[in-house]
């Protein structure tokens, strides 16, 4: 490394620490008083995730511009009793917490299960439903129990007591945004089994050909309100609005409405569930061996994706230039389709899309997909150096009497591939990056990781360097031996000082 | 050697030869000369199918090219560029390979040379235009007559019966120019055919044979250099040969 490349290196390590100062900074949190200020406005703010869905929380399917769900009739009577209206403000589930920290709304409620880990951060209310752990498999499966289910692939969603339950039960767990994706995975045979809790499974996972729900619940909790560690008044507050809704059986009406009463309600419940050892604590030498882990994920996909992408582009370059109509239509449609439309959606159409008719694997459907969208653009790439290369060269070839794939192996491409390098170091850099998207698909590579442990950890800044870095690590090196390279294939191409 | 009947060629609407027929005997060194936009690089350009052409037929060193040649002629085409070789005004050497390995790669990857017997040759043919010891040098690390002359070895090397030069000196400085001329004046003393389009008049009044003047598509004279040259008959060819001789 050159001093002035390391330079370069310690500026950038520098500008990211800044940046990620000042984020991790944030608004910070309103300073006591949330009750009288509640009071004051005449609105109570709760933050939830529309994904969570039926039944807790989503978009009216009526289409009025409004949320419905029995979480929402839940927080209209608690509003009500408080004398205050309502209103939902949407967060990201797995962030819940960190944001209610942070002060962007006033409580948190959204199937939050009270544990000893959320109840050594945030005050917990009194609980207002009790829910059970269900374990599916597929139907006939021969496990019957977590137990049954060690070393194999289970999902869960992200930050979930049930993802903690996982963690601690030795199986591989497997992280999902969406009620539906787990079952899916599950039909499709991705996944051994599924736990999440039985409102869910009772709508998503239990009614689908294929599933089979055990009956025995694995565990159960309950679900609390959160709210910050300084506003204990507003907790009195809402645990007397919801002892009076239960006293006065509206909480029961409300459940029933939304077919949610069930024996459990009426059993003695541990409030608070006990956490779990699974659940990282500090930025340790065990979390440094997961980064890696994930670093090695992410690097592997680029390079997998990025063979992929390298021949199909360079076939869709040449088809676009020198083929017929018909190759250079399915070339130049090829490359709309794939660069004109998200990354994200083709990742979902593979991975979910195609499930029925053939079952790819995460790894295998994240390669595929970042494989064939860079395509796209690396054909661009390499039609723009095929281009740029005189005529004469094809000419000179040419009346040699060389054929065309001659011409192309021996004297298109070598030129091709100096003047198409800068930017294929530059897709790759990007590619790297993009890979991480590739975690909608339940693949923990870096940026997933990253968010899991700031999760856990209950800050970015340190899991968010740790991942800046090993980027980096990745970045640079293959920086490094693209510009050798380069400098290697351009000895007359030297540019002229301005 | 060279056969040419009623050749034609169009642009959309622009005629560029006109039913050109000429005959080209082994051994001979045709300068091919006229005013700019005549026709003379298209019609060169024609007789190793660089270009196609809409009507007649041209038969070069046995081979038979006739319009709309595709994919299915492209043995025959091999066959024919194998035969005839070429020489461009902007010289074309490939700027990824070494002199010797723009020599060698055609023998190797068209006629399946040994690349051991293709080196020794490329060798043999750097010597004879005057660069046996450049063969490890780059194109951009040499003047543009010794790249000329590096593409004449290059055409060379695939032993071919016909040579085509369009406007070889015409990227060059006058010294330059000397170094390429005397490569081909050797090259016509022994014996290939040449079709040379140029403006060196010099060459084409010492060392070619046969002069062509080519004006708008047709051959309007065609003859020894002494009655082309030193006795035009048309018009054209004496407003063309005056005006280069002020130059």
């Amino acid at each position: 490394m050159t001093g002035r490349a390391r330079a370069a290196l310690v500026v950038a390590a520098a500008a990211t620490v800044a940046a990620l100062a000042a984020l991790s900074c944030g608004p910070s949190a309103p300073a006591g008083g949330t009750w009288a200020r509640i009071q004051a406005r005449g609105v109570i703010t709760y933050g939830a995730d529309v994904q969570g869905g039926e039944p807790y929380l989503m978009e009216d399917p009526g289409g009025a511009d409004r949320v419905v769900g029995f979480e929402v009739d839940i927080m209209d009577a608690i509003a009500r009793r408080l004398g205050v209206r309502a209103q939902f403000v949407q967060y990201n589930w797995s962030n819940l917490v960190p944001s209610l920290e942070r002060g962007d709304f006033d409580i948190a409620m959204n199937g939050l299960e009270a544990t000893t880990e959320r109840q050594a951060r945030i005050l917990l209310s009194r609980p207002y439903y009790i829910y059970a752990e269900t374990l599916a498999v597929r139907t006939g499966s021969a496990y019957r129990s977590l137990a049954d289910l060690k070393g194999r692939r289970v999902g869960t969603l992200n930050q979930t007591y049930a993802h903690d339950l996982l963690r601690d039960a030795g199986v591989e767990v497997v992280l999902y945004e969406g009620n539906e994706e787990p079952y899916l995975d599950l039909v499709h045979g991705r996944l051994d089994g599924v736990l999440l809790d039985n409102i869910i499974a009772d709508r998503y996972g239990c009614p689908r050909d294929g599933v089979e729900c055990l009956p025995d619940d694995v565990a159960r909790g309950t679900y609390v309100i959160g709210l910050r560690k300084q506003d204990p008044e507003l907790k009195a507050a809402i645990d007397a609005a919801l002892e009076a809704m239960i006293a006065d059986g509206e909480l029961e009406r409300i459940l029933r409405t939304w077919k949610l009463w069930d024996h459990r309600q009426g059993e003695p419940v541990e409030a608070v569930a006990a956490n779990t050892a699974g659940r990282a604590r500090s930025f340790d030498a065990a979390q440094w061996r997961l980064f890696a882990q994930a670093a090695v994920v992410t690097l592997g996909l680029s390079l997998g994706a990025f063979l992929v992408a390298v021949p199909l582009g360079v076939l869709l370059a040449v088809g676009r230039i020198y083929g017929g109509p018909i190759a250079r239509t399915i070339a130049r449609v090829y490359i709309e389709v794939f660069r004109g439309t998200p990354v994200l959606l083709q990742l979902y159409v593979l991975y979910y899309g195609l499930a029925p008719y053939y079952s790819l694997g995460p790894v295998q459907a994240a390669i595929l997909g970042l494989g064939l969208n860079y395509a796209a653009y690396e054909a661009e790439v390499y039609r723009g150096a095929l281009l740029a290369i005189p005529r004469g060269q094809t000419e000179a070839a040419k009346a040699l009497g060389m054929s065309p794939w001659q011409t192309l192996r021996h004297v298109l491409f070598p030129q091709a591939f100096r003047i198409a390098l800068p930017p294929m170091t530059n897709d790759f850099v990007a590619l790297l990056k993009d890979s991480s998207l590739v975690s909608a698909i339940t693949v923990i590579e870096l940026t997933k990781r990253m968010t899991i442990a700031a999760v856990d950890l209950r800050g970015w800044l340190v899991p968010g360097l740790a991942c800046a870095l090993f980027y980096l690590a990745l970045s640079f090196p293959l920086s490094e031996l693209a510009r050798r390279l380069e400098r290697r294939l351009s000895r007359d191409q030297r540019p002229v000082a301005l | 050697m060279i056969s040419v009947r009623s050749l034609s060629k169009r642009h959309g609407e622009r005629e560029i030869l006109r039913g050109v027929s000429a005959e080209v005997a082994r051994g001979e060194t045709v300068a091919v000369v006229g005013p700019s936009g005549g026709g003379k690089s298209t019609l060169l350009r024609c007789l190793n199918y660089l270009e196609p052409f809409d009507g007649g037929e041209v038969e070069v060193a046995g081979v038979t090219l006739r319009p709309g040649m595709g994919a299915a002629d492209r043995e025959k085409l091999r066959l024919l560029r194998c035969k005839v070789g070429m020489v461009f005004q902007q010289f074309n050497l490939f700027p990824h390979l070494t002199a010797l390995d723009n020599i060698t790669l055609a023998p190797r990857v068209v006629r399946g040379e040994a690349p051991d017997a293709a080196a020794a040759r490329a060798g043999e043919l750097l010597a004879r235009v005057g660069l046996g010891d450049r063969g490890g040098a780059y194109p951009h690390e040499l003047s543009g007559g010794q790249q000329q002359r590096v593409a004449i070895a290059r055409a060379l090397a695939q032993r071919p019966d016909v040579l085509l030069f369009d406007e070889p000196t015409s990227a060059l400085d006058p010294e330059m120019r000397d170094e390429v001329l005397g490569v081909m004046k050797d090259l016509a003393g022994s014996g290939m055919t040449m079709l040379v389009v140029t403006h060196e008049m010099q060459f084409a009044h010492d060392v070619a044979t046969r002069v062509w003047v080519i004006d708008r598509g047709t051959i309007v004279e065609d003859g020894t250099p002494a009655q082309v040259v030193d006795a035009p008959t048309s018009a054209v060819a004496r407003e063309f040969f005056a005006r280069v001789r002020r130059r």
